[in-house]
């Protein structure tokens, strides 16, 4: 999701504000976000609580894949997904400089999806949902299915 | 293959070969994987926890290497049975605590391995007797490139695999040995030698692992870092700081024998006496005493029992190894008594023609 303010960078924060009994929620890049007053390190430390009768306002970093937040993170160590290290780059490079003094991957690439690759991918797929349609006893389905393996299957060895 | 099985295998990485094998029990490497469609383990539901153990499970056709392993499912076995896995370190003392869907995939050697669904979605595991950090590295190595053909592993260029816990980020590689030190402990050098482990960047855990206790002189030291350097150089580092507490090791069994030889004899053979002869032993004695024993061997001092006896001794001896054995389970007074008869029968089996005579 893009920032709904400038509409340019990735959204990483969920921007709260309750005035006058209304409630508006934003999605904001880190850098709007702070046009709003909030520094990244506020940002992390969640340390707003609204004055009574004032307006007031909550800032917290959210991965809005899983939607953990960096105080759960915090606390727990782990993080929520694959994406949540984008949506707390900024805080995470500080900690991983820390903890493995780099920030930067060197070292294997997962091996390029090849057209080989491709047909294993799908046999996988198509033998997963064989699994399944025994399990559900669903009999004709897996007999198409298993037809449709074999097919390939030879596909493959003709291939080689 | 069962439990029932296990417990009468004798695991590829208890044997001796491998160098530096009469210092170096084993060497371990493993790989954190996770996929990219699904949350890391412990924000995932048990649906999706079970999409995951089903999908690596038909992936396993597609991997050489996993193709012949055999699943347990953690959800399906008993406690007890959970703690036999911990006990020939096959999965960790946390992943048998936990409920749900998770396991393991282990070959008949014991040799690869594969988690599912400990703290990373996949584990990718491979253990040999001595040292040999690079043979096991280049098996998890083929293990991830052949699983990596039909799962799409969380990936980011600039943070290379993702990890649940960043400390794993990058290679996801882990790779270890477990070493026995006694003559640095008995000399006190073995503070000063793990300090300096410590300050080039390794870490000692004990004998299960993280967060667990040293026993019987064994430490278990691996790199602590996985992001910045490649996979070789992780690998290079272990190996040239392995090689040196080595050397510090020989050393210091050097010195013992300069400056200490009827006492460190003494010491060898009271310890094969008592674990020839004793009717009750704990487990932290037999231990101990395998320990001297162990180095007895090492320094030729003794020529029984041999390293392969004790390495497959550590494991039967341990609790749920013993009771499964028996097959009940059994108070601590009484597995003191089995411990010591195990011990006493399999040390009178391996005792060569005609006993062993003092040089």
């Amino acid at each position: 999701m893009l920032c709904q303010e400038c509409g340019e960078k990735p959204a990483v924060v969920l921007f709260t504000q309750i005035a006058n009994d209304a409630k508006t929620v934003l999605h904001l890049c880190v850098e709007c976000a702070e046009k709003r007053g909030f520094s990244a390190a506020e940002l992390q430390d969640k340390a707003f609580s609204g004055i009574e009768d004032e307006p007031s306002q909550h800032g917290e970093l959210v991965c809005l894949k899983c939607a953990l937040s960096y105080d759960d993170f915090k606390q727990s160590g782990r993080l929520g997904c694959g994406q949540c290290y984008t949506a707390f780059s900024e805080q995470l490079e500080v900690l991983l400089k820390k903890v493995h003094g780099s920030t930067r991957h060197v070292g294997k690439v997962p091996s390029q999806a090849s057209g080989e690759t491709k047909v294993r991918r799908d046999l996988l797929h198509l033998r997963q949902m064989l699994r399944e349609a025994i399990k559900k006893e669903e009999f004709e389905e897996a007999a198409r299915l298993r037809d449709k393996i074999r097919l390939m299957e030879r596909t493959v060895r003709n291939d080689n | 293959m069962t439990i029932n099985d296990l417990i009468h295998n004798f695991a590829g990485w208890l044997d001796i070969s491998g160098e530096f094998s009469g210092i170096v029990i084993s060497s371990r490497a493993r790989l954190a994987r996770n996929l990219q469609s699904l949350p890391f383990v412990h924000r995932a539901t048990d649906e999706q926890l079970s999409t995951l153990v089903d999908t690596v499970l038909t992936a396993k056709s597609q991997s050489p290497h996993l193709e012949r392993t055999t699943f347990f499912n953690l959800d399906e076995l008993s406690k007890a049975d959970r703690q036999i896995l911990v006990e020939r370190h096959l999965i960790s003392p946390e992943l048998a605590k936990k409920k749900g869907q998770r396991g393991i995939l282990v070959d008949n050697k014991e040799i690869v391995s594969v988690m599912i669904n400990e703290e990373d979605h996949l584990r990718l595991q491979a253990i040999q007797p001595g040292f040999q950090p690079r043979n096991v590295w280049s098996l998890v190595d083929k293990i991830d490139d052949e699983l990596s053909g039909v799962l799409d592993f969380s990936f980011s260029p600039k943070y290379g695999y993702l990890t649940a816990c960043p400390t794993n980020v990058g290679t996801g590689l882990r790779v270890s040995v477990l070493i026995h030190l006694p003559a640095l402990v008995l000399t006190q050098e073995i503070d000063k030698v793990l300090r300096a482990v410590a300050q080039v960047g390794l870490a000692v855990r004990g004998f299960y692992g993280e967060g667990t206790d040293v026993v019987g002189n064994l430490f278990q030291i691996s790199n602590q870092t996985t992001l910045g350097k490649a996979e070789h150089e992780i690998i290079e580092g272990l190996e040239r700081i392995i090689r040196e507490v080595v050397d510090q090791e020989l050393k210091a069994r050097g010195t013992l024998l300069k400056d200490a030889k009827l006492e460190i004899e003494d010491k060898v053979w009271r310890a094969l006496g008592i674990l020839e002869n004793a009717r009750l032993l704990t487990s932290q004695e037999f231990m101990n005493l395998s320990s001297a024993t162990r180095l007895g061997y090492a320094m030729d001092l003794i020529a029984f029992p041999e390293i392969k006896v004790l390495n497959e001794l550590m494991v039967l001896t341990q609790p749920y190894h013993l009771q499964r054995l028996v097959g009940r389970s059994l108070r601590p007074s009484e597995r003191d008594k089995i411990r010591a008869n195990l011990v006493r029968e399999r040390l009178r089996d391996d005792k060569p023609e005609g006993g062993v005579k003092d040089e």
